[in-house]
Parts: C-alpha cells; structure tokens; sequence
C-alpha cells in the first residue's frame, strides 16, 4: 500500500517536473532570446519594466541557470508578479479559484445524479423508449459545444425569461457566497446547468456501456438467482462494479475544471481561474497565464491521486499493479 | 449476436476463406466488406453519412455560394444594406438569406467558409494525433520493456495536462512575438491550430493502440515473420498496423467531432483563428454581444456547429458498431 503510495506520488511529481519545463519552453525560450522580458512585461509596458523583469529573472544568465530559478521559485509556492496589475500572481489566483471552486462542485454534483442514473435506467431495459430517448438526448448534449449551450442558456432562460417579466436568473456575473449566499446560488444555477448537462452526457454514456457489462456477468445472474429485489441486484450489486471507469473520469474532469472552466467562466462572465486566463491574453499578461497553467496542472495531478488512493481503498486488487 | 472472429482482420480474412469449405456456394468476403454491410443497414449513420457529404460539398463548393449570392466571404456591405441604419445586423431577406452580421457580412457566404475552417482543422488535427498516437503506440507495444515504460509516461503526461490552458498558452506568447522552433515559425492562424490540437489528441489512440498490439505481438505469424529474418519494422508495418486498422479508423472518427469542437472553442475564445477569417468559434463569439438585436447572428453559426458535430458522432458510432463490434458501444 505504501509503495502503491509512493509511485503514484512520483508519477505525480514528475508530471509536475514535465509541466514546468513545457511553460519554461512555451514562455521564456519560444519567445526568443531578447523578447522574453518584453513578453511577460505586459501590454505597452514601459522599458524600465522589461530591463527590471530581464534582471529579476537572470534572463542574462544560461538557460539552466534561468530555469533553476524559475523552478525554485515555484518550489517556494511564489508564482511569479503581474507587472501589468502590480500584484503578485498568487494574489490573483487566491481571489479566482473560489470561483471556478463552486463552479465545479456544484456542477459536479448535478452531473455525476443526471449521468449516472440515466446511464442506469437505460442500461436496466436496453432498446426501450426509456432507452432510446436516453441515447439520443445524451447524444445531442455531448456534440453540443459548452459555448454553444451555455449561449443558449443565456437566450432561453435569461433574456427570454427576463423580457417576460420574469427576473429569475441574472445574466452574468458572481457573488461572493460571503455577500449573499442567496445570490451567490441563483448566480451560478445556468452556469452548473450548462457545464453539468454537457459533461452528464459522457457519463450516461460510460455508466450505460460499463452497466451493460457487468450485468452480463455470471455473478450478477447468481445474485437474482439468489432472490435478491432487482433493485438491490442494479445498486448494490451491478453499480458498484461498473463506477471504476465512472469514477476514473470523475476524477479527471473534476481535476480539469478546478483549473479553469475556461468555457463556462467565459460565457457567463465568472472571474475564475480560467477567465482570468483568457483575459489576460489580450492584456499581454503572460505570467498570470503561467500561474494559471501551474495551478490547473497541479489540479490535475492531485486529482488523479485522490482517484488512485480511492481505489486503493475500495478495490485491493490495485495495489498489486 | 455476431461472431467475434468477423471482427478483425487478423482472424478474418485468412481464417474465413479457409474455413468457407464449399467455395462455389459461399462468396468470401473481406472483414471490411461485412463492416460496410453492417454499416449500410445502420439507417442512423447512413442519415449522418448524408449530413456529412452535404457539409462537405458546402465547404468545398463556398465559392460557387460567394458567386450566386454575388457576396464574397470578407465584403462588408455599409448601410442600410449590410447593417440597419444603427449599425445592426439585418434579418434575413431574399438577398441576404440568412441575415448579416455586424460588420455587414453575408452571414450564409460566411458560414459556407466557416465549414471550411472547421473540417480542415478537424481533419488535419485528426490525421496528425492518429499518425503519431499510431506510431508511439505500436512501438510501445511492440518493442516492450524500457521503450514501453517510456512511451507509457509520455503518455501519462500528455493526459495530465489541461489542453486549453496550454493552447491559451501558446496563442499569448504568439500574439506577442512568433514562436521560432529550429526552422518553424508558429504563428497564428490554422496551422497552430491544428498542431495544437493534434497534439493533445494523440495520447489516447496510442493507448488504444498499444492495447491492440500486445495481443498481435504474441501471435504465431508474428514469430513467422520474425523466424524469416524481417526487420522490426517490417513487422510492425506489414503485420501489426494492418490488423490495428480497424479500431484507428473508429476511434479518428469520433476524433474528428471532438477536434472541430475544440478548434471552434479556441477561436470563440479569441485565441483560434485570427479574424476576419470566417470561422463558426469567433462568429459565435460576435453574436453573443448580439443575441438580444439579432438572434440569426447567433443560431445559424450554432446550429451549423451543432449539425456538423452531431452528425459526425453518429456516423462514429455507426463506424464503431459495424467495424469494431467487440468494443461495447451505445447500442450494444
């Protein structure tokens, strides 16, 4: 178990290694020698920043010795200064994650219900009408682009709703739960619906074909044989044997979107991880981005551990592999 | 129920017209044949096989679109013909059949040219995550060992890594200053595009892929050709790849919908193809200022985006289905 532990943590460091020589080829050599303190100074930045910024990074020195730093610093939890803003990165990052943070949970939520019980009943009775409609709805969900849905959204609920008198949802915008935990939820009820209804779809899908799977299974024809009630058969039985792949992709997705819901925060104007990103592309602001890309890769990783000590837990069989 | 042998080719081809024992009864026939008979009873994906041809023949044929509407895909047209006197887009009329944007653009010359956009850089994205996901996983599963566990946390890496972020990435430093690698210079526009999409695709079907291998690389006409004295890659080339076909083509094809997604969400974001190339992510984006004044801006872009990805997820399905019927898929 402990060894299990251990590999996994190393596989995770060394993810993390990769990512920063990646953002250190992206921004301090892709650029080329002598754009790079330009490049992260900032829109219109003054030459006095550029010089200070090509000093501070030791842009002068080689590149191992450049990269050393880089990666020292980020060691020490500081991930770099906005000199667009005159804030530290960090800073910027601890007022956006809280954002994407309820974004995602509460998304999250709403889709692993929706995907997995859908997946369930359609995979109980397989070419029903319950079935079919099923399929085809998650079909449609799933090739709908998050913009495109969320536009939507916006068009239906929003505008349409709000032209008839009817103030039910605002448009854009968040509210700090800390204000107005009221707000706080109606703010973010299209954004949750939008983001869950276009991941529940790979769900429906995943916990359909895994559920098809095990109920095929010798042990699941032994359980009804016993006389257990169909339902305890599906849920205790049959569900719990087919979340493996469900909850690999949970953890995935979840890992993802603590990054940044680059889409949702985009259309709905929620100032998360991943709009901050994306705004701070037209102000030139490149190390908001690496903090950005650093936070949501670390996201990434941790999630995939949690995921892999879960199973750990739940299924001893892991741990041998 | 259909016989698990039919599916591949490595048991299928050979196994069959051996097997056929009255020859003059029985016509032999290739694994693909049967696949594309099961295909063509899939009413679904033969629906979305039409969808897919028309979408095409649109983007291919653009220009012709350009020259009956007498609109060409960039031609701002100034009031009160392009936009209202205000500045805002016009509804649909007989000479604009789907409207104008906001710059006074034909929204249905625009949208022939977005198709374009759109199945390019899904094509191409496409190609290039199978051939290099296709040549990391078969030298992964072939070669063993070391070049496995190596390849094997590549991969790892690629998938750990958030792919928007990384785009969003790459389209700021470009937006400064181009990116120099040895004799490439990336700029933006759709050849970034392409290879940044292709390159966060590829992890998956080298997963796949190596999975197949493994179970071909044991096999007996595997140790034939070995024992013969062909070369590695004579093997993998002649042997392996050709029994690795099947799950490649099903699992392109609903690559395609995902990278025609992705290329449209980089440019809605603003850091996909530049303007005013038309393109369906960045008219999107245009409309959305817009969705109170002049819906068509919004929902004709949407819906050609929402057609197209759908219609090529079902035909994938169906490819699925009838060339790789072990993989258990929405209609099992």
């Amino acid at each position: 178990m402990i060894r299990f532990l251990f590999r996994r943590i190393l596989l995770g460091a060394f993810v993390m290694f990769c990512v920063t020589v990646i953002v250190y080829l992206i921004f301090y050599v892709g650029p080329g020698p002598g754009y790079v303190a330009r490049a992260l100074a900032g829109r219109e930045a003054p030459p006095q920043t550029v010089a200070l910024i090509a000093h501070r990074l030791l842009l002068d020195r080689p590149w191992y010795v450049q990269y050393w730093h880089f990666l020292l610093q980020l060691l020490h939890g500081d991930l770099g200064y906005d000199y667009y803003h005159g804030q530290s990165v960090n800073s910027i990052i601890a007022q956006a994650f809280p954002v994407t943070l309820s974004l995602t949970l509460g998304a999250a939520v709403i889709w692993l219900v929706i995907g997995v019980l859908s997946g369930v009943a359609s995979a109980v009775k397989p070419r029903s009408l319950l079935d079919r409609s099923a399929t085809f709805v998650a079909l449609i969900f799933y090739s709908m682009p998050t913009f495109v849905l969320g536009l939507l959204m916006i068009e239906l609920l929003y505008y349409q709703l709000t032209i008839h008198g009817l103030h039910w949802f605002p448009g854009a915008g968040y509210t700090p739960p800390s204000q107005s935990l009221f707000e706080w939820f109606r703010g973010l009820i299209l954004p949750w619906l939008t983001l869950a209804l276009v991941s529940a779809a790979a769900y429906t899908r995943l916990t359909r074909a895994a559920m098809l799977d095990v109920l095929g299974e010798d042990y699941i024809r032994t359980a009804r044989a016993k006389g257990l009630s169909e339902s305890r058969v599906v849920f205790r039985h049959a569900l719990r044997a087919a979340l493996t792949p469900v909850v690999t992709q949970f953890g995935i997705d979840v890992g993802t979107l603590l990054g940044g819901a680059v889409i949702t925060e985009n259309v709905f104007g929620l100032p998360g991880l991943g709009y901050t990103a994306v705004q701070a592309i037209s102000d030139q602001d490149l190390p908001v981005i690496i903090g950005v890309v650093i936070v949501a890769s670390a996201a990434v990783v941790v999630a995939n551990l949690v995921v892999d000590l879960f199973y750990a837990v739940l299924d001893p069989r892991v741990r041998l592999h | 129920m259909i016989p698990s042998s039919i599916g591949m080719p490595e048991s299928g081809a050979e196994a069959m017209s051996e097997e056929a024992a009255p020859p003059s009864a029985i016509q032999g026939r290739s694994p693909w044949q049967l696949g594309w008979a099961r295909l063509r009873r899939d009413r679904a994906a033969m629906i979305a096989l039409g969808v897919v041809v028309v979408i095409a023949l649109v983007a291919i044929f653009a220009p012709v679109i350009a020259a009956l509407t007498g609109h060409g895909p960039n031609a701002e047209y100034p009031p009160p013909i392009g936009t209202t006197v205000d500045g805002l887009p016009n509804a649909p009329s007989a000479g604009f059949l789907l409207g104008t944007d906001d710059l006074g653009r034909d929204l249905l010359v625009r949208i022939a040219y977005g198709a374009r956009v759109s199945l390019l850089v899904g094509v191409l994205a496409t190609l290039l995550a199978v051939v290099i996901g296709a040549i990391v996983g078969l030298a992964a599963g072939y070669f063993g060992r070391i070049v496995d566990t190596v390849l094997a946390r590549v991969v790892d890496v690629m998938l750990s890594i958030p792919f928007l972020l990384f785009a969003i990435s790459l389209a700021s430093v470009v937006s400064v200053t181009p990116i120099h690698i040895g004799p490439i210079v990336l700029q933006q526009g759709i050849g970034i595009v392409v290879i940044v999409i292709g390159t966060f695709s590829w992890a998956t079907v080298a997963r796949i892929v190596r999975g197949q291998v493994l179970a071909i690389r044991e096999k007996e006409y595997i140790e034939a050709a070995r024992s013969l004295g062909a070369g590695s890659w004579r093997i993998i080339v002649v042997d392996v790849l050709p029994n690795v076909l099947a799950p490649i083509i099903v699992y392109a094809t609903l690559l395609i919908p995902l990278s025609i997604v992705a290329e449209a969400s980089l440019s809605y974001l603003g850091v996909g193809i530049p303007p005013p190339a038309a393109d369906w992510g960045s008219m999107i984006a245009d409309a959305q200022q817009y969705y109170q004044e002049a819906w068509w801006f919004l929902v004709f872009p949407c819906l050609a985006l929402i057609i197209t990805t759908l219609a090529f997820n079902v035909l994938g399905d169906g490819i699925r289905d009838a060339f790789d019927p072990r993989s258990s898929g929405s209609r099992t």
